[in-house]
């Protein structure tokens, strides 16, 4: 697996920060990142004219707070489907179409039609919207699809030039670099998934518990905030929560488990063929120490196999759990289910094996523009207003999402300490290698602890059952 | 001539409608079955070669046994449940019509609101039953009803027999009111009992009925996949692993749309076999 640090993209965040002023105040980033003359390369500068497209209408586009380069007022009338499975959320839906109403609000002529499709049915629509020719203009898509969107031709084959260069200096690195495959950037990434351990910072202060550096520390920690805090006999507080549902969402939190005992799921030769990291002993020492921290060592609540992410904060809202490890929208749905967590949360980057070094996965979710669209260059510049500093920091606010859109991370992480973790996570974030049966090696892994826990398998026979499976799969990949 | 094509006339909505709505799929699924395909632009014709992989294939033929005890163990639950309360919806008891409208609601509602009210019922954390057992001592901690593998294949084999009983009882009540109440009478006058009479004036009159619903709902079950998916989503493990959610998992989660449409031909097969010899076993001599 290829190493991406975000070293020197945090670095220039930083420094950019610094020089525009704009990391004192969400709602004032904007503005400083607008009007700062000479300001870095970011997805919100004013920037330079790129290419023939510049207009007047861009330039005047700039002055709204995004980076312009089409003369969108001059398309004649536009329409434009717009799925993005955020759309169906409780929280960043409402905050969506609003961004939608304000840009058609600026282009009257402009109409966005928002087309709702939760995450889970995503490529199961796609895959039908392709076949028949109906692929709305612009679409959700993730690593996860992203070899698959390439082969089938879903997306336009010139996104960089569509987004323009200076808006695309403005991202980080390692969230463009996820998003190529076989050097063809094929979405345009927006949410930043580095993921860190979401905790109780009010508990560990009160209880004096160090943020912990391995797993036996974390266990160590889980331990102590495992309690009965009111006194009947039943343990009601637990100090952690594990999601072990056999789903997408629990098992690439595996994966990421995995990375912090040194192993990888898959390795590419270079040659088309791939190899299997099952039957490493960093991923059986993953699988052990995984079960046990869920199930065996009682310092998660119980039913492990039937908790999800949204079990998983919910418990952490009502008190009922303390650690998670997510990406930073885990706060989003903490602060939702209840309020009063605000300000009690923290982060602090992933723990790891004895010997490993701090590790962790960077993904992304983001949309790019279907080839069928007529109207590509109006779908560019809506991406680019729906990402703008501002819309990143206010899209933040309401769901705790963090950007990839460096001056907007910037802003977010220096107002909300929050993010601290994550924010140190990222400079030891890797992306996994494009691998078209990623799904399938992740389901392996959820079959894997299900049997040991549920079916009462021994962890060595289903170990090496996932270790068979997963190199039928790597082989059934290879070329 | 003109007379001779009016009957074509009439006939090719419905059989235009056919021809697209069903027979096409179908066709298609089966054309897909031979070809390493994303559906869009890669069509790589394999032969056989899915059929065969899923004749070896472990996990299919594992799906495809917990579907035979699926489908006998909901249609033998559906019938016993149906002819019981279908019995007692034919006599002449107090409130009759308010038990028929209750014993039939589980069918009214959806697939997706029956499991979403289970999966609550059963879980682990603040589940209904695990609370009432507990209060009363039955259980000293919560049981993982639908994620331990002893327990939750037989807890929506349960609720599928609740959702679906309804059906059958409907069809059975309705073939038991058109027996003439003569034939009861003078099979007692005969000497027969009540179980003499139902074997042999109650099953044999019902047995045209009976041949219907047992293939429909046979091959209602033998599909099933709503209930299972929302439940369980074929876990834990791959204790409730039935064929539906096997060749779903290939096709959409996979992108495996060969071997899925291939799985999928065995699956058309087994249901068209099914009809066919139901048919031979329950026909009328």
């Amino acid at each position: 697996m290829k190493k991406r640090t975000f070293a020197l993209s945090m670095a220039a965040i930083m420094t950019i920060s610094a020089l525009s002023g704009c990391g004192s105040s969400g709602g004032n980033s904007t503005t400083a990142a607008t009007t700062a003359p000479g300001s870095e390369t970011t997805a919100a500068s004013t920037g330079k004219a790129d290419g023939s497209q510049q207009t007047e209408a861009g330039n005047g586009a700039e002055d709204k707070g995004y980076y312009s380069t089409f003369d969108v007022a001059g398309a004649g009338e536009v329409k434009l489907d717009v799925m993005i499975t955020s759309l169906g959320d409780s929280d960043g839906g409402p905050y969506l179409r609003g961004v939608m109403d304000q840009y058609m609000k600026m282009y009257p002529n402009v109409t966005l039609n928002p087309v709702e499709c939760s995450m889970n049915d995503l490529y199961t629509t796609l895959i039908t919207q392709a076949t028949a020719g109906t692929l709305p203009d612009i679409f959700t898509m993730s690593e996860a699809y992203s070899a698959n969107c390439l082969e089938m031709g879903m997306m336009v084959d010139n996104l960089p030039e569509l987004l323009g260069e200076e808006y695309m200096s403005g991202l980080l690195e390692v969230a463009v670099e996820n998003s190529t495959v076989d050097g063809t950037f094929v979405f345009m990434p927006w949410q930043n998934n580095t993921s860190a351990m979401v905790y109780r910072k009010d508990l560990f202060e009160e209880k004096g518990i160090q943020v912990p550096a391995n797993w036996e520390e974390f266990l160590e920690a889980a331990k102590a905030l495992t309690e009965d805090t009111d006194g009947d006999g039943k343990i009601d507080r637990y100090g952690s929560a594990f999601a072990g549902t056999r789903n997408d969402s629990a098992e690439s939190r595996f994966q990421t488990f995995a990375l912090t005992f040194g192993c990888d799921f898959i390795t590419p030769n270079g040659d088309g063929t791939f190899t299997s990291g099952f039957g490493t002993d960093a991923y059986k020492n993953a699988m052990k120490t995984f079960v046990r921290l869920a199930v065996e060592e009682g310092v998660t609540p119980p039913g492990f196999v039937e908790t999800g992410y949204s079990e998983a904060y919910t418990m952490i809202a009502a008190d009922e759990a303390c650690m998670f490890f997510s990406p930073s929208n885990v706060l989003g749905g903490i602060y939702n289910a209840n309020p009063e967590m605000r300000g009690k949360m923290g982060s602090f980057p992933m723990p790891t094996a004895e010997g490993v070094d701090p590790v962790t996965s960077f993904s992304s979710v983001g949309m790019t523009i279907s080839s069928t669209s007529k109207n590509p260059e109006v779908a560019a510049d809506f991406l680019k207003y729906m990402t703008s500093v501002e819309n990143s920091v206010a899209w933040n606010e309401a769901t705790c999402r963090l950007p990839v859109v460096k001056e907007a991370l910037a802003a977010i992480c220096e107002n909300d300490e929050v993010y601290n973790g994550f924010v140190e996570a990222s400079d030891s974030a890797v992306i996994y290698p494009p691998f078209a049966g990623l799904a399938e090696l992740r389901d392996i892994c959820a079959e894997c602890w299900q049997m040991v826990v549920s079916e009462g398998v021994s962890l060595d026979d289903a170990l090496a059952t996932a270790e068979a499976k997963a190199e039928e799969t790597a082989k059934s990949y290879s070329n | 001539m003109k007379s001779m094509l009016v009957p074509y006339g009439f006939v090719s909505p419905a059989s235009l409608t056919i021809l697209i709505l069903v027979v096409y799929p179908i066709l298609y699924g089966i054309y897909i079955s031979f070809f390493d395909t994303n559906l869009v632009n890669k069509w790589n014709f394999v032969g056989l070669r899915y059929y065969l992989q899923a004749l070896t294939d472990a996990s299919f033929l594992h799906s495809l046994g917990k579907t035979m005890i699926f489908t006998v163990s909901v249609v033998a639950g559906h019938f016993f449940f149906g002819f019981i309360f279908a019995s007692v919806l034919n006599m002449n008891i107090r409130f009759r019509t308010l038990f028929r409208g209750i014993l039939i609601l589980p069918w009214l509602f959806p697939d997706v609101v029956i499991a979403y009210l289970f999966k609550w019922i059963l879980n682990t954390q603040g589940g209904i039953v695990n609370e009432f057992l507990m209060h009363f001592n039955m259980i000293a901690e919560p049981v993982g009803w639908l994620s331990t593998s002893a327990t939750a294949f037989p807890c929506v084999i349960l609720v599928s027999i609740w959702k679906g009983y309804p059906l059958v009882m409907v069809q059975i009540l309705a073939g038991i009111q058109t027996i003439s109440a003569d034939m009861y009478e003078a099979a007692e006058i005969d000497g027969a009992n009540m179980w003499q009479r139902f074997c042999y004036i109650t099953i044999p009159a019902l047995k045209p009925i009976l041949t219907t619903i047992l293939i429909l709902d046979t091959v209602w079950v033998f599909k099933q996949f709503t209930m299972i998916w929302l439940m369980t989503s074929g876990g834990p493990g791959s204790t409730t692993m039935v064929s539906a959610i096997e060749i779903y998992k290939n096709a959409f989660s996979y992108f495996k749309y060969g071997l899925a449409s291939a799985q999928s031909v065995y699956i058309l097969v087994i249901c068209y076999l099914i009809g066919v010899v139901f048919r031979r076993l329950l026909r009328d001599d």
